[in-house]
Parts: structure tokens; sequence; C-alpha cells
């Protein structure tokens, strides 16, 4: 709503010829546009320190911690939203913006992270060491809207987690959460 | 400062030339590399690796191959914000998944910011069953935050703001972010609170229009909130 109108003031030009190379685990080299590889909070400070002594043209960033396919799925996002997104929000924004975001996913988010669930916890570790907060929330949203939709019995299994309650314990706890066990009332208002 | 790189902008005409000289200056030698390298470590700093104790008992019944398996494998961290992101009925009910689950999901950490999004569709009552779990006489700091701007969101808060002067008499510091604060909540805010912080929180007035918009997070003092409060009082009684 209200918000648009502090992003709109300037169109995405990327630096033209300004490119950032990384490597992954294996040691891949990707070479990115500028502007894609600032998108990770990690590489924009690594770049800003390195602003004064500059790295050369030929330094590589070595992301040590993410493996080349997971990367190239995470370049394709970066890629999209680079193109896509308006201008950078101000910080004291940022967390609004990825709440509403997360809260109504696009499509297109949708279709990129309608993946095997295994890949989507890769992909927003990875989001959390680069730092991609819009990715690493999205990623999480998408899981728990998986969460969401099974029972307790369903998500131990999905995840093959033991359960490592007492037989009193559990029933302890579902005593206590019996309130949230049904389905909740959906009814548009109670007043 | 960081606002100063933030700002800068772009400008393929003139900016390059200095752009790039200063960064690709020759000295790819092997001293720029290894300040890379340094600066790299330091800031990819390792995500934790899954060592703690609730952790490895879970992993160890993991069956390896299975697909599904690395969610045990998250750090703590990330588990919460998954988790945070649920419905306030289904965090509840996922403490029954496992006990690291229910550890996570019952430190007092995890309620000092409540997303209350869910509050319409789950009802008052059940969001003040959720309340009561973690939000309590020890709490002194609390965040209130909404993404989604609705009506019925709009009636909760005063009524879960109400609720707060018993439930939690030390809290100090009341946060709201993002949504729609109505009138009638500033003064059911519990006498205990020394600073309401409004983070682009829209104010409205009785009348249900819009009276003060604030995008900047906004500290208010005691007196603050009642000045506001007046104001707000006064624009829905006068100039129908």
């Amino acid at each position: 709503m209200s918000t648009a109108a502090s992003s709109s003031t300037s169109e995405t030009i990327a630096e033209p010829g300004l490119k950032i190379k990384v490597s992954t685990k294996e040691g891949e080299v990707f070479e990115l546009d500028e502007k894609v590889a600032k998108m990770s909070q990690v590489i924009r400070g690594i770049l800003e320190d390195l602003g004064e002594q500059n790295g050369g043209d030929d330094s590589v960033l070595p992301l040590t911690q993410v493996e080349t396919r997971i990367f190239r799925k995470i370049l394709v996002w970066l890629k999209y939203h680079a193109g896509h997104d308006k201008e950078e929000a101000p910080k004291a924004e940022e967390d609004e913006i990825i709440a509403r975001f997360c809260e109504e996913i696009p499509e297109w988010d949708q279709k990129f992270l309608n993946v095997d669930q295994a890949v989507i916890l890769e992909i927003m570790l990875a989001a959390d060491y680069l730092d991609i907060k819009k990715l690493r929330g999205l990623c999480c949203k998408t899981v728990a809207n998986i969460l969401k939709t099974k029972t307790v019995e369903q998500i131990r299994e999905m995840y093959g987690i033991e359960n490592d309650f007492t037989p009193e314990e559990e029933e302890e706890i579902r005593k206590q959460t019996a309130w949230c066990e049904d389905e909740p009332p959906r009814q548009g208002s109670n007043h | 400062m960081e606002k100063n790189t933030r700002q800068r902008r772009p400008k393929p005409a003139s900016q390059p030339s200095a752009l790039s000289s200063r960064r690709i200056k020759r000295a790819a030698d092997a001293a720029a590399l290894d300040a890379i390298r340094k600066a790299a470590a330091k800031r990819l700093r390792l995500p934790p690796q899954p060592k703690n104790a609730v952790h490895t008992r879970s992993q160890s019944n993991v069956d390896p191959d299975s697909p599904q398996g690395p969610i045990m494998n998250l750090p703590n961290e990330i588990l919460v914000r998954i988790l945070k992101m649920l419905p306030m009925t289904d965090q509840r009910r996922s403490t029954r998944v496992c006990k690291r689950w229910r550890l996570n999901l019952n430190t007092p950490a995890f309620f000092q910011k409540v997303n209350l999004c869910n509050a319409a569709s789950i009802g008052l009552q059940a969001t003040a069953k959720y309340l009561k779990v973690g939000v309590n006489h020890e709490t002194v700091n609390l965040t209130f935050s909404c993404t989604t701007v609705s009506p019925a969101y709009t009636l909760a808060s005063v009524a879960i703001v109400r609720s707060l002067a018993n439930r939690c008499p030390l809290l100090k510091r009341l946060t709201f972010t993002n949504g729609r604060l109505p009138l009638e909540a500033l003064p059911a805010i519990p006498s205990s609170v020394q600073t309401l912080v409004l983070t682009n929180v829209t104010l409205i007035n009785g009348r249900g229009k819009i009276f003060k918009f604030y995008r900047k997070e906004t500290g208010l003092n005691k007196k603050a909130m009642k000045a506001v409060y007046q104001e707000l009082h006064r624009s829905t009684t006068t100039n129908k």
C-alpha cells in the first residue's frame, strides 16, 4: 500500500561490466553482476570492506558452505529478483517488506520453491549463510505452510523425528494444547 | 554511515570508471586475495554445527537416507524461524512433536514477538490462551506485529492490550509493528509501560479514520502517549 511510494524513485540499471566472482564448495567459479551479488548482505559487506584495499579483478570470494547445485538455484532466484524487485528498501522497512512478502508469497516464488523439501531446507541454510533475508524468509514460510497442514504424527513421520516424550509427558502436553488441536473456528469474525 | 554506501546509486555514465579503478586497481596479488579470504572467513561464519545435546539425540534416530532428515539438522535458530511462521495454534500444537521442538517453542524469547496475523482467524479466545502460555509476569519487553490489515485485528488489539495489565505487571516496553492501532488501545496500555514503540503503525481515531502514521520507529513515553491520545480523542469528537 502506502510503502510503494518510497521505492519507485529509480529504475534498475545494473552497473555495466562490474562482475563479482565467487566459488562454491566444490570450487566452481561463478561470475555475478554486482547488483546480483550484493543481494547477499555477506558479499555486500565483504565488497564494502574491501572497497579501499580493493580485491583486484581476479579475486574470487570463496563461498565454502554452498554446494554448486544449491548455488545454481539461488542464482536463479537472485537474478529474477534483481530484475523484478524495486529499489532495495531502507533498513527500517526491510523486516516489514519481508514479512509481507512471506505472508503472500508471489506465484513465481511459489513455483521456484516447488521442489523437494530437503532442497528447500538446503536453500534456506545457504540463504542464511549468505544473509539473503528475503529468500531465507521465503523458505521458512514455505516449510511452515507445509507443517501447518500436518498432524503432529504426520510431522514426526515426515521428518523421521522420534517421539522422545514418555506417554505421561505426552498426555500432559496433549492436555495443555487441547485447545488448539481441533480445527480452529474459521468463521470470519467473533464479535 | 552505512546509509551512505547504500544510497550510492549506479550512474552508468560517470561512475563506472571511478568505481572500477577503485576496486579493480591492479592488485590481484596474493595479499589482496588473502585479505578477501580473511574477510570472507569472518563474514561467512560457519553455520552452527548440529552439536547440541537435544540435537544429536534426535539425529541419531533419524534415518540418514531419509530425504526429510535435514530438518533435524537445522540449527535451533533456523528451526525457530520456521516455527515462528506458523499460526499461533499450530505453534502450540507443535510442542508435542518432540523435546527439542518443545524447548524451542517455550523459551521466553519465543514469545517476545507475537505475530497477531492469525488472531482474527483463530479467534480472540484462542489468542488469549496463546498469550497466556508465554506472556506473563516475567515479560518486560513485548512486541506485537501484524502484516495483514484487518478490522478484526484492530478490535483484537484493544482486547489484547487490555489483558496485558493483569498478566504482565513488569511490562516496561510495548512495541507495535505493522498494522493499525485504534484509539481505544492507548488508555488500555498497562500503567507499568514506560515506552510505547510504534513502527509502521497507523493510529486510527474513534471514527475509524486514519489519524497518524508512524513509519519510522517512534518511541513514546507516558507523557507523549497521553498527548497523542488526547489529540486523537479530539479529532474523533470535533470537525465532523
